[in-house]
């Protein structure tokens, strides 16, 4: 089958180790964290679906990831997507071992060896954001934004290891109890990139639309848009 | 009284400069200024320039952010003396994040955003059960309720929420609010919630009027 593959950069340094075993097309990888927008996470996935000619199918290494899926629509190619909340279900390898995780439990911020630095780097106090508003409102204020916007972070956040390089310098710039530990799992993201089980992936038609349904389950469906 | 002139007191609002709000706010209270003109035409009006340039684009959360908390300095200034001057009852709104979920800066704005459009909010912070919500809008007689929700997983409370209101009898009298980055409006509308906007300034807007 001749694929088409957009994909979270979250899960680059997973692919290409999986590259380095399996054959793999070239990735299209669309930038960290753009869940935080889901609006323009859907345009910007829109954008790369509408340019995309003569393959078969569109693989979307996204899940619901806030919602931004649901504006999609499939031109004339199908589009698949992850059938799971978020990225932490595909690297803890089944929406059954996310569900375990984190089923009931209010923390869910977790963390990877990509996402690198960019938990922190939106207003963290040498980000240019903090930078440029206390140059302009002051020190108080930009401190302020600072909390406000911080408060929300909340110990311990679970760390998906693989094993890789860079992980363990990336939890050693913590204090102690900052990071639960847990393994990853990358039997799910080999299923479906490797084209062997696609029952955690969902295919969009044209003239179809996704629908959220929010359990741990089903996640999302398939309804016929008729909008 | 000579005219007062308002233009100090909205630059500081919208420049985050607490200080000079506290300081503006006591004089004109102590000068014989009404409050309800200062919370109008000075912190009110200084929070309207800064919602209109955030709608535009030209400023963005820390900004909104800042002039909020400067705007509630005046307010804390001003509100005895509002209280005093026989006003009727503030609306009382009920907030929380839902539960399962510990994000609550959007919840936190929305918080700011009401009370500076002079809502009473009782803030219930994350991760609040459905009963809790049920228990407040009875111990507290609000008739707004407004939940949010960041995660796709925690959406699916909002919906018990809305059964446990229904369930205690007190829909009728309820008007039920959902926002968060996930949440749309054809969701709100499946769920059965009256109101949804996509961000808290238009949202501050819209229950306004909705309860003009």
């Amino acid at each position: 089958m001749n694929r088409h593959i957009i994909a979270c950069e979250v899960f680059h340094p997973y692919i290409d180790y999986l590259a380095t075993l399996f054959p793999i097309e070239k990735v299209d990888y669309l930038e960290i964290k753009q869940h935080d927008h889901p609006a323009l996470l859907a345009m910007l996935l829109q954008e790369k679906i509408n340019q995309i000619k003569q393959v078969d199918e569109i693989l979307i290494l996204y899940g619901l990831c806030g919602n931004a899926i649901l504006p999609l629509r499939a031109r004339s190619i199908p589009i698949r997507v992850l059938r799971v909340h978020d990225c932490a279900a595909v690297l803890l390898g089944s929406n059954k071992a996310y569900q375990d995780m984190f089923e009931g439990k209010p923390n869910k911020q977790y963390h990877c060896l990509s996402y690198g630095n960019s938990e922190d780097a939106y207003f963290s106090r040498t980000s240019p954001e903090f930078i440029q508003i206390m140059e302009k409102y002051g020190e108080d204020n930009a401190e302020y934004v600072y909390k406000t916007i911080y408060s929300q972070v909340v110990k311990p956040i679970t760390y998906i290891q693989f094993g890789f390089i860079g992980e363990q310098e990336q939890i050693a710039e913590h204090e102690s109890g900052y990071y639960t530990i847990v393994d990853g799992d990358l039997s799910m993201l080999t299923k479906i990139i490797c084209n062997i089980d696609h029952s955690e992936t969902m295919v969009l038609h044209p003239g179809e639309r996704f629908e959220g349904i929010y359990d741990y389950k089903e996640i999302l469906k398939v309804i016929p848009d008729n909008d | 009284m000579d005219q007062v002139d308002f233009n100090e007191l909205i630059v500081s609002v919208t420049k985050g400069k607490v200080k000079d709000v506290e300081r503006i706010c006591s004089e004109m209270v102590n000068n014989g200024v009404s409050a309800f003109l200062i919370l109008d035409n000075g912190l009110l009006a200084a929070m309207q320039i800064v919602a209109q340039r955030w709608k535009e684009g030209t400023v963005f959360i820390p900004e909104v952010l800042i002039a909020a908390r400067a705007l509630n300095v005046g307010l804390a200034i001003l509100e005895p003396h509002l209280v005093s001057a026989d006003t009727k009852p503030k609306v009382k709104v009920i907030l929380g994040t839902v539960k399962d979920d510990l994000h609550d800066i959007g919840k936190n704005i929305v918080g700011l955003m009401l009370k500076s459009h002079g809502f009473e909010c009782i803030d219930l912070g994350v991760d609040v059960a459905p009963s809790k919500f049920v228990e407040m809008l009875k111990s507290t007689g609000a008739n707004v309720v407004c939940m949010s929700a960041l995660l796709t997983t925690s959406m699916i409370h909002f919906k018990e929420v809305i059964e446990a209101i229904n369930a205690a009898g007190l829909r009728d009298n309820v008007l039920i609010c959902v926002g968060g980055a996930p949440v749309t409006s054809s969701f709100a509308q499946q769920i059965g919630a009256d109101i949804f906007e996509p961000d808290a300034v238009t949202f501050a807007e819209h229950l306004e009027r909705r309860l003009a």
